[in-house]
């Protein structure tokens, strides 16, 4: 057998699992079914009867042949020797009795058990010691069949053998002769581990959240100790020892809390969430270096220690089921009320020798109530054991994993698609042809191809929910550190967003947030003195806006301190005069520029003035837009606006000379021919075009790109008005060519790196295989703000 | 013993016969539906076969069809335990669906990915119980 586990084989084994499973569910209900025909002693064959047997030996028959395939000895032996029994059944040599009817049902359970284990072990290494129990028990019974020809066993009768006789030589037993499945670690195994248990934590540390706001809900305790104990499992897999040890601890605390039995002091919540920050490193440790140990493990545990009560020992909880030795000595009338409850009131050593130093009772009537208390918990450690054997359903997965990279191909050949489609529908071939049935089918064609393309961008997207629940431990965070009180409000967490997005608007979001929670809301005595509410409101909204993306942060804090921001610009020349001028918007932009920060004091959560430029930078990479609306006491508001695709681009065709550009049309706000008299020239020689009496900037493409163009007049040619940021530019271009859909190509590394072409944010083939730049708006808009 | 080979590719059912022979009569078919009439009258006449060997890629009927025939009338006629027909599959797809569809739904002896070889054959026979 192979050493490792390719996926394939991994594939089968949960196919397997699944298949089995069902039948099992249809196999169960014909067993119960065969106890109507046992229920008045032996049973003999008879039609009816044999039909359900048939069945059921089908399907230990079909369990038998798949187990065997995998080489589950155990499962496969089992089933060999159940069909065996069955056989003999058949063929009359045996009678069917009460007796046999439970070896199956008992065989079915194993059955169960064993594919539970293979769900996690892909093997059934681990099942031995039962498989050889109930194979032995299905031989007996094959033999005493055999022997006695019908065995006598009256109804009721416990089917097991006696103890003694499963200790037998294994000569009875069929062994298994095939290897086990071994199962080493591979490199794929690892990764699926690290991804899923990356998640799982993610939801771990939101329950975590949830539960230190709503202390007495059960449901989540449990929803939590199912996930850590997951999480345990898998890390047991693969052999991460150090983690498996600390998240069994967690786990314990978690059981702890389940049964109500956690100190009321200790809020545990807090402890976990510090814990899973340990083990999110720790994963991470694995990702870059492999390195599983964690540093501090043993105080970790300690500080777990802490949260489990005393008395707690091997994680069960006996404590609270049996009974206390107060209310035992109590019981036996040994003490009384009075001096049983003077005893508590200073309980700090172990309550016996308090009774016994007060002279209440004497230290043999104290041992024989212990002794009593330790024969209840060992009862209800047999009832606990009872209860953990219950195997437990396992979710079943229903959706795939596929690599990102076969999507990002097949949404790269879908841009292909487009262009092969603008080159086959406007080929030169076809100019001026009346062809009928051909253009009703590009028409049919290019409908398609546009749903094609929709559904390919779908694939790519997931709600926003994860990153915004990540948010919620960070608000959490936030609050606790600095003592602010915070309602912190998701909106709209079903949006969604392409996965680059959220992969770029995390850094973001953390940093607007650190800024909201640091500057904007203020403590609880400020809000109080400002006439607000002490808890303060911090909303993330996500939200579709025509062919963008809303991510809104707002506060209701004390919004931007202009005087600061301003008076920081001037002394760092940013702003020229004392700024009085700026609108609001116009001053919340200079908030972007790098290093600025006006917080007095750096803290750990945010002043150094990195912040916002990062923010912009992220999004730049996205041809995303930041808006920034603050009033002075009521809050911030802040809009990221990110277009919804990005790889396909709604276009406008310009031409400047011979070289044609496509501009996105989101960021054109209108065209126009200007007369003559809109056109002024600043002293600096700055032209500027006058509409509704704004003034903007002109900026002449073809001397930015060095270009021969039809005509230097600005009124034989057209102005387009771009937008970006708040920041307007006129761009003077000779002609618009037409509008059509864009397929974005980056540009080869080596031109964005020599700079030669400026504003150029990558490039597009048009229908006539040409290529053609697409122009960068952000870039243009900034050309304008460095000749002012 | 009694073999059925169902494969419709020359060189395999060849092979097939070839290291089976030795066994007992093997008798052959190129397609599905030509192995469902051979098993048919191998019934009928009372000389049910006691292996075959299902290719699943077939013309006309495939090898999983055939398998779930067989084993349906099995079923209609009451024939069970050792008395059922021990059948391997022996085919070239390996994916998960087809193997697991073949053993719990088929309920087949076992499943056996080309290429064949002797040995890989014979033991599988032997765990069958069939090699004499």
């Amino acid at each position: 057998m192979d050493e490792q586990l390719s996926n394939e084989q991994i594939e089968i084994i949960q196919e397997f699992i699944q298949e089995c499973s069902e039948l099992l569910d249809n196999l169960e209900p014909k067993l119960v079914g065969f106890a109507e025909f046992t229920q008045g002693g032996v049973f003999s064959l008879n039609d009816e009867a044999s039909q359900v047997l048939q069945e059921v030996f089908r399907l230990f028959h079909s369990v038998k042949g798949s187990a065997g395939f995998l080489n589950f000895s155990h499962m496969a032996s089992t089933a060999h020797a159940a069909e065996n029994l069955l056989d003999q059944i058949r063929k009359g040599a045996l009678g069917m009795s009460n007796e046999h009817v439970d070896l199956f049902c008992k065989t079915c359970d194993f059955m169960r058990e064993t594919l539970d284990y293979a769900a996690s072990y892909m093997n059934d290494a681990g099942m031995a010691e039962q498989a050889g129990e109930l194979a032995l028990e299905l031989n007996e019974a094959l033999k005493a069949g055999q022997e006695e020809m019908l065995p006598t066993v009256p109804v009721g009768q416990p089917a097991t053998p006696p103890p003694a006789v499963a200790k037998a030589p294994s000569a009875v037993v069929k062994e298994p002769v095939l290897p086990d499945m071994d199962l080493a670690v591979t490199t794929e195994m690892l990764e699926a581990f690290l991804q899923e248990s990356t998640e799982l934590l993610q939801e771990v540390e939101q329950g975590l959240v949830a539960w230190s706001n709503e202390a007495g809900n059960k449901e989540i305790v449990a929803e939590l100790f199912r996930k850590i104990h997951s999480f345990k499992g898998n890390c047991g897999f693969l052999g991460f020892r150090d983690l498996e040890r600390l998240s069994h601890r967690m786990e314990t605390v978690l059981d702890v809390a389940k049964a109500g039995a956690c100190p009321a002091k200790v809020k545990p919540a807090d402890s976990l969430l510090n814990l899973c920050d340990v083990l999110k490193i720790t994963l991470a440790d694995i990702t870059k270096q492999g390195n599983s140990a964690i540093d501090g493990l043993e105080l970790y545990l300690e500080l777990l220690d802490d949260l489990i009560p005393a008395g707690w020992g091997s994680q069960l909880n006996l404590a609270s089921t049996a009974p206390l030795l107060g209310e035992i000595l109590l019981d036996h009338g040994v003490i009384t009320e009075d001096s049983l409850n003077a005893a508590l009131s200073v309980q700090q050593k172990p309550l016996g020798e308090i009774l016994v130093d007060m002279g209440a009772v004497s230290t043999d009537e104290v041992d024989k109530a212990l002794e009593h208390q330790q024969q209840k918990r060992g009862e209800a450690a047999l009832v606990h054991e009872a209860k953990v054997s219950e195997p437990t359903a396992l979710p079943k997965r229903q959706d795939l994993r596929v690599d990102l990279e076969k999507i990002d191909t097949l949404i790269n050949l879908i841009g292909e698609m487009v262009i092969a489609e603008n080159m086959l529908i406007h080929s030169p071939d076809l100019q001026g042809r009346e062809m009928e049935s051909f253009s009703k089918a590009a028409q049919q064609m290019s409908k398609i191809v546009k749903e094609l393309q929709e559904v390919a961008m779908s694939i790519r997207m997931i709600p926003v929910s994860g990153l915004f629940n990540r948010m919620t431990r960070l608000v959490h965070d936030l609050s606790r550190k600095s003592g602010k009180k915070v309602d912190f409000v998701l909106v709209g967490t079903e949006t969604e967003v392409d996965k680059i997005v959220i992969e770029k608007i995390t850094d973001p979001l953390v940093h607007l947030i650190r800024n909201s929670m640091d500057h904007g809301l203020e403590t609880p005595d400020e809000r109080l003195a400002a006439g607000k509410n002490e808890t303060g409101v911090l909303r993330l909204v996500a939200s579709h806006e025509v062919g963008e993306v809303w991510i809104r942060i707002d506060d209701d804090g004390r919004g931007l301190n202009r005087e600061k921001i301003l008076n920081k610009a001037v002394e760092r020349g940013v702003v020229q005069g004392d700024g009085a001028e700026l609108t609001d918007k116009e001053l919340a932009a200079l908030i972007f520029i790098p290093g600025f920060s006006t917080a007095d004091k750096i803290t750990d959560v945010s002043g150094r003035g990195v912040g916002m430029d990062v923010v912009k930078q992220n999004l730049n990479q996205i041809n995303g837009k930041i808006d920034i609306d603050s009033k002075p006491g009521q809050g911030t508001l802040v809009i990221l606006r990110i277009p919804l695709t990005m790889a396909i681009i709604d276009g406008m065709l310009i031409r400047v000379g011979n070289v044609r550009y496509i501009i996105p049309i989101l960021t054109i706000r209108e065209a126009f021919r200007p007369a003559a008299k809109a056109i002024t020239v600043s002293p600096d020689g700055q032209e500027l075009v006058n509409v509704r009496d704004r003034l903007y900037p002109v900026l002449r493409l073809h001397r930015l790109h060095k270009i021969e163009p039809a005509g230097e007049n600005l009124t034989a040619g057209i102005l387009i008005l771009l937008e970006n940021q708040g920041r307007n530019v006129c761009l003077f271009v000779d002609e618009i060519l037409g509008q059509q859909q864009t397929v974005i190509k980056g540009l080869s590394e080596y031109i964005g790196k020599i700079g030669q072409v400026r504003c150029v944010s990558g490039c597009t083939i048009l229908g006539n295989g040409d290529v053609c730049l697409i122009l960068d708006v952000g870039g243009l808009t900034e050309i304008e703000l460095e000749s002012v | 013993m009694k073999i059925l080979i169902a494969e419709d590719d020359f060189i395999s059912r060849t092979l097939l016969q070839e290291i089976l022979v030795v066994l007992g009569i093997c008798h052959v078919a190129m397609d599905g539906v030509e192995a469902m009439a051979a098993y048919q009258q191998a019934l009928d006449m009372k000389e049910p076969y006691d292996l075959i060997c299902l290719d699943i890629m077939m013309p006309n009927l495939n090898g999983q069809e055939v398998l779930k025939q067989i084993r349906d009338i099995e079923k209609e006629r009451g024939i069970w335990g050792s008395a059922m027909a021990k059948i391997i599959m022996v085919t070239a797809l390996d994916d998960p669906k087809n193997i697991m569809t073949a053993l719990i739904k088929g309920s087949c002896e076992a499943y056996l990915v080309k290429p064949v070889d002797r040995d890989k054959l014979m033991t599988e026979l032997k765990r069958l119980g069939l090699q004499g």
